[in-house]
């Protein structure tokens, strides 16, 4: 999981794996791997999660961390612009790595603005990212919307 | 240095711990702490594989594969976090070169550094880095916010201005209406004596005529008082039409002929109601601006003062207008004796809707304010005498 930081990639996490939320930041470095075990339609997988130090102009994310992954979350903020504008950098990023790892772009913080708006965010971006991105998923750690799905969308593109 | 020595300096230095493994990446020796912070109990350390024993490694046994091959150096994975608040560096690097095989490694060593210290130090760099990059980013966007906000209000005030001016053209345009009114109303004075006078001697020259025809001499002076009171109508007429020519520059010009020509155009009405009207002071002044603005003005105020007496008559009725230099500016001084302003009112009597006539709009007070300062960069004040009130305009005398 990677996106700039601040994003919210923990806290998705943390959702996903815990089923908890705190709004207190914490800057993650380095990185840090989560298991989960996801069911299927008809099996149970493990996912080790890889929760990646969040990138800015001045540190970019390592590529190590990147290296034999076999799918991929770029997470943006949705109230903030220049998170969304990063998506394609990071992109990039994946695809020089590991080019056959399926890619998924999550809109987080999607609790802080109107449906409407972010209805309007979530088709321009998947417009955007048609050819690049599997999909483009609205998603809040905070109340939770999205995330399990998220995952589970990624897992089956992983497997299939 | 041969493999062994070299996990024994390992050892030695406390800082690292390692994992020796195969090229089937089976882990076969290790230092003591290596599985504690993989979470492996010890009894279960034999025959382990090393993604399944640290996960951080899988997906990367292609690399690992090529660093047996000699394809690769080393591979580095920074800030590993182990355990709550623990953090390690992963090296990974050749071991023993192989029996027969040239071109192989037998082993690989995988390096465990612990690093918490420093990653906790570099922990708090990134969070106020990003913290600081976060409010940076707020500030932005609530300077964004009050830009944004400011256009609004720069377009509110833009609209508000624009209506305003509107309104002050619409009421110029309801002042002028209703001095047009009053002026058709002097000139009807004006005339009425001239027309009297000219009417009288067309009935005096028809009934000589009939008397004796060729009485010249008489007939010339007759004419020459006709020829005098349609001047004199002429010269109503023409002050009239001066009077709401808009001129649109701004032009020197002397004030007490300005001042005449309103006095000419009121003189009538004025003496019908036993008001007398006096001009002194410096008649060669001259002031920079709008004449027919400044005649507005004036006739604005004297028909005030008009009114005034009207509302509260007494035996000498007075009008005095002065004309004075006064620094950079003539000042003009209109006073009557009327009673004054009311004092409650005299602070506000410029402001707009303001009157103290009973059928007064307020608007001419505030026009004449607005002509004289706004339009002609003078002033305009009001102030109670003893027996009247007072009104001083002072004009620029230069450009």
């Amino acid at each position: 999981m990677i996106g700039d930081f601040a994003t919210g990639k923990t806290s998705l996490i943390r959702r996903f794996v815990d089923n908890q939320f705190s709004d207190s930041y914490l800057s993650t470095i380095g990185v840090k791997i989560s298991r989960k075990n996801i069911a299927l339609e008809d099996e149970v997988v493990q996912g080790l999660i890889w929760d990646i130090e969040g990138g800015t102009e001045v540190k970019p994310v390592n590529r190590t961390y990147l290296m034999g992954a076999h799918g991929c979350i770029i997470v943006a903020d949705i109230t903030r612009t220049e998170t969304m504008e990063s998506i394609e950098k990071y992109i990039e990023t994946v695809l020089s790595i590991t080019p056959s790892a399926p890619i998924v772009i999550v809109l987080n913080k999607v609790d802080k603005i109107s449906r409407e708006q972010a209805e309007k965010m979530l088709s321009d971006t998947s417009e955007t990212y048609r050819q690049k991105a599997k999909k483009v998923f609205l998603a809040s750690a905070k109340s939770g919307e999205g995330v399990e799905t998220m995952f589970h969308t990624l897992a089956h593109y992983m497997l299939g | 240095m041969h493999i062994q020595e070299i996990l024994n300096a390992i050892n030695a230095n406390h800082i690292y711990e390692y994992m020796v493994i195969d090229d089937t990446l089976k882990i076969i020796e290790y230092s003591d702490k290596a599985f504690k912070l993989c979470d492996v109990d010890a009894v279960e350390c034999d025959n382990l594989n090393l993604t399944e024993t640290v996960p951080e490694l899988y997906g990367l046994e292609e690399e690992i594969e090529k660093i047996f091959k000699k394809e690769r150096g080393t591979l580095e994975l920074p800030y590993i976090v182990k355990g709550p608040g623990q953090y390690v560096d992963i090296h990974i690097h050749p071991g023993r070169c192989g029996g027969g095989e040239q071109n192989r490694y037998e082993t690989v060593i995988i390096l465990f550094e612990n690093i918490t210290a420093q990653a906790k130090m570099q922990q708090n760099l990134v969070q106020e880095r990003n913290e600081k990059a976060l409010l940076l980013r707020e500030i932005s966007g609530k300077n964004s916010q009050l830009k944004r906000f400011n256009e609004e209000m720069q377009t509110l005030v833009e609209e508000e201005i624009r209506k305003n001016r509107e309104k002050q053209q619409i009421l110029e345009i309801q002042s002028r209406h209703a001095q047009m009114g009053e002026m058709i109303g002097m000139i009807t004075h004006q005339w009425k004596q001239p027309l009297s006078v000219i009417s009288l001697i067309a009935n005096l020259l028809k009934s000589r005529l009939e008397v004796d025809p060729l009485e010249k001499e008489l007939f010339d002076k007759k004419l020459d008082d006709i020829l005098m009171q349609v001047r004199h109508m002429d010269q109503t007429v023409l002050d009239f039409q001066n009077f709401f020519n808009p001129l649109k520059e701004k032009v020197f010009f002397t004030l007490f002929e300005s001042i005449q020509s309103v006095a000419r155009l009121i003189e009538n009405a004025y003496r019908h109601k036993n008001i007398s009207l006096k001009i002194k002071g410096d008649k060669t002044l001259s002031a920079y601006g709008y004449p027919n603005e400044f005649n507005q003005v004036l006739l604005s105020l004297l028909k005030n003062a008009k009114d005034a007496f009207m509302e509260n008559p007494r035996d000498k009725m007075r009008i005095s207008i002065t004309i004075a230099q006064e620094n950079d500016f003539a000042c003009i001084r209109i006073e009557d004796n009327a009673g004054g302003i009311d004092e409650e009112v005299l602070d506000t009597i410029f402001d707009l809707y303001v009157t103290t006539k009973k059928e007064g709009s307020g608007l001419g007070l505030n026009l004449a304010k607005s002509m004289i300062e706004k339009n002609m960069q003078g002033k305009l004040e009001a102030e109670n005498t003893e027996n009247g009130a007072r009104f001083s305009i002072w004009l620029p005398i230069f450009s």
